[in-house]
């Protein structure tokens, strides 16, 4: 599509203007874009209200807070991430200026993902500006009101030609991935991530997939069950499930099985009262497609608690399966929604054979008092990330990368790392034109030199 | 082939043994390596002769003493490098652990270049070793007598099934990439880099990529002609012009184009003596067809100094062209012989307007008097590394990382840098199941005051 063409070329011409450089340049966007969250809060809230029935106290907590914090820390540390890093220097180079500069990419690319629609174009693109980069962002179609709302509210905020919104769907974004860019950030799944990376290939364009899998969550048995528990329900009922590092599975032993399940059960009344389908903070699954694709997942299992359905509100309750066994279909691929299985191991050995059988998740969760075991479940397998104690956390401290590993993904962002990721780090030497006699060594004519 | 599933399936599960992961093995099989080096020393000289003509100092300082080093360094900081970071926390962290922690990745492959080949295997090694991995070596089959001598020695040395060595050529390369690793780091050209990134992408494996391209070489009025012309020759000669961060191209004034012809003519004198052909510090080129590639880009060229060529023994002459044209070939691909044409333009902005007209080359360098003026060459363009006032010493700093940009490459790598590319950066937070009472906030029921709090 010539428009495709057309909006990288422009991105790419104000690009080369120079504008997007200056830090104050870079910092004004990054204003901007604080400016936009706080005054169209209200939109941005009904847009995710619309896409997944996000209440406005978890829409808040979950995309918004998070944005605001990422630009209040980049606007207030990028004048430090951007200035030249001094290196060591050795015998050879003592009088000279040796440092690593970080500079723009140039284009580059932010595919956003449906699950948190705005925090997942906002946080890349935060890091892309900061890097004085021009920024083409391609929302997720699925939550299209999100992308209908972004593709709005950027061009009102921000340089329009540095930083536009693509929107459309696999077509769209087939031919976007035509055009070369100078890095590309995906947030998704693996089989889309890996028709990203072909398609960056062509152009030699390095990529940050941000991707997933199945987030394995063992429990000891010596641990303070109901705290395990009523946190494990937070991070894995929240957005209906829909989230990547969610706890996709439990590994536990078959003595506490049932006590997991009691305890859950306790929470989710705590959370969401009797009648989950009416709790404002009990969201949908996002589209009939993915309804249809966790329902199956029910198919012979043993349902110890929820597992009530509404195609027509594409609702899900919060479902738990016990004595799962590891061949079934739920135990294939990223659940993605509410429905928690749980598969006995009879000990810690055995849940860290399990987990390593399989492709590194890009979050694992370990519950207990014992700090040791938890070390030796770290360090006996990996994954992108770990949270021991609780789930999710390990996501919201921005002095830690946030990426995957193997098959849920390559790279890392979130803060410093963002602006990393959408910079070269260019190795710079100055050295003088003097002291030419010290490089006498190096020339030719040699013979057996002595170093 | 089965035989690469074979050796494959076999680095891996040496890899889940997990016997590469204690620091002591990773620092016995690194000082194994050390011994290897210094008792094969001669054995080592013999194949870069064979295959580059490298004399022996050119040799055993361009490849075997920077091996050496990186040994040296990466036995000595590994303990550090390996360290869980703690980072700095927030609020809600105070009471917990919050660390980096460094993991190896599994079974990654080495794939090396011919024209520096035993230091383009044995660097990426050594930094694939240290993070803990097992490590698949290709070395280039161009340079058989160092691949033939890397294949033989480093089972001797070495854990053979963590740590195999493959030869061959395209087709035994081609049977490789389709194996699934855990990181691929490769060093050669931007065609080939796309090939192995394609592959890559079928198992989702991240790639370093050393590529080339056509590294510029800015020379200011303003500047002392006889030690950067010196300098320049240095870097632009040496292994025949084969190097991936030669100075590719001079882009200067007019007005100087000679007086730098004539400098780096004495130069070239004082380096290899009146008949270079002789001179036992200058090599070849690596075989026929590259030959034939740069000789061919002589044509229609305006010869200042050298040209001459013997197909028969790979040599072709210390070379310069001056008022080459933009648009002539020699000024389309790396050229990577020892061929250095000489473009004039009027300015430095003119300089660095040709500069960003092309893609971003593996390295940059500019020669001036005047640092602002070479801070202004270096904001205004984009290099992988840059060197001013000198040519190829960026790549010999241990503490800077490595690697290209765009089109001359993705990653980096020396050093530290190595140890980071092979390893995965996993983030690590431990809590406690006490102060619960905290998380009350984050839990539903919510409300939308308490947000605003």
């Amino acid at each position: 599509m010539e428009k495709m063409q057309q909006i990288v070329g422009r991105a790419r011409a104000a690009f080369r203007s120079g504008r997007s450089r200056p830090l104050e340049f870079r910092i004004q966007q990054l204003k901007a874009l604080e400016r936009m969250v706080q005054e169209k809060e209200k939109e941005i809230l009904a847009a995710l209200k619309a896409d997944l029935n996000k209440c406005g106290h978890n829409a808040y907590s979950h995309e918004i807070l998070g944005v605001l914090g990422e630009l209040a820390l980049t606007m207030e540390k990028l004048p430090s991430w951007a200035a030249p890093q001094p290196v060591k220097k050795n015998l050879l180079t003592m009088r000279d200026e040796a440092y690593i500069g970080y500079e723009p990419l140039g284009v580059v690319l932010v595919i956003g993902a449906w699950n948190y629609p705005f925090v997942l174009v906002m946080q890349p693109l935060i890091g892309a500006i900061a890097a004085g980069n021009a920024v083409v962002v391609k929302p997720s179609e699925v939550s299209e009101n999100t992308a209908r709302l972004v593709a709005e509210l950027l061009p009102q905020y921000l340089d329009k030609e540095l930083y536009p919104v693509v929107t459309g769907g696999v077509p769209e974004t087939t031919e976007l991935l035509t055009q070369r860019f100078d890095h590309i950030l995906y947030t998704g799944n693996t089989a889309v991530g890996k028709i990203v990376m072909a398609a960056a290939a062509k152009h030699l364009t390095p990529v940050t997939l941000e991707l997933g899998g199945k987030s394995p969550c063992y429990i000891d048995k010596d641990c303070d069950l109901a705290v395990a528990c009523r946190r494990i329900t937070w991070g894995k009922y929240m957005n209906c499930g829909q989230t990547c590092i969610a706890p996709d599975y439990i590994l536990c032993d078959p003595s506490i099985q049932s006590k997991v399940v009691e305890n859950i059960k306790a929470t989710l009344k705590e959370f969401y009262g009797e009648d989950v389908k009416s709790s404002p903070d009990y969201e949908r699954i996002i589209n009939q497609r993915h309804f249809k694709r966790v329902k199956s997942l029910l198919e012979g299992q043993k349902i110890a608690h929820g597992g009530e359905t509404d195609e027509a509100s594409c609702f899900i309750a919060p479902t738990i399966l016990t004595d799962v066994s590891p061949e079934s279909k739920v135990m294939e691929e990223e659940i993605f929604g509410p429905v928690l299985p749980i598969v006995t191991v009879k000990s810690v050995e055995e849940a860290i054979e399990f987990i390593n059988r399989r492709e590194k998740p890009l979050a694992l969760y370990v519950f207990s008092n014992n700090k040791q075991l938890i070390k030796r479940v770290i360090s006996e397998t990996s994954s992108g990330g770990v949270t021991g104690n609780d789930v999710i956390m390990h996501f919201f401290l921005s002095t830690l990368p946030f990426g995957g590993v193997g098959h849920s993904g390559m790279g890392a962002y979130h803060g410093r790392y963002s602006f990393e990721t959408f910079s070269h780090r260019r190795a710079c030497l100055i050295k003088d034109l003097k002291m030419e006699s010290t490089n006498k060594m190096r020339y030719p004519p040699g013979s057996q030199k002595k170093v």
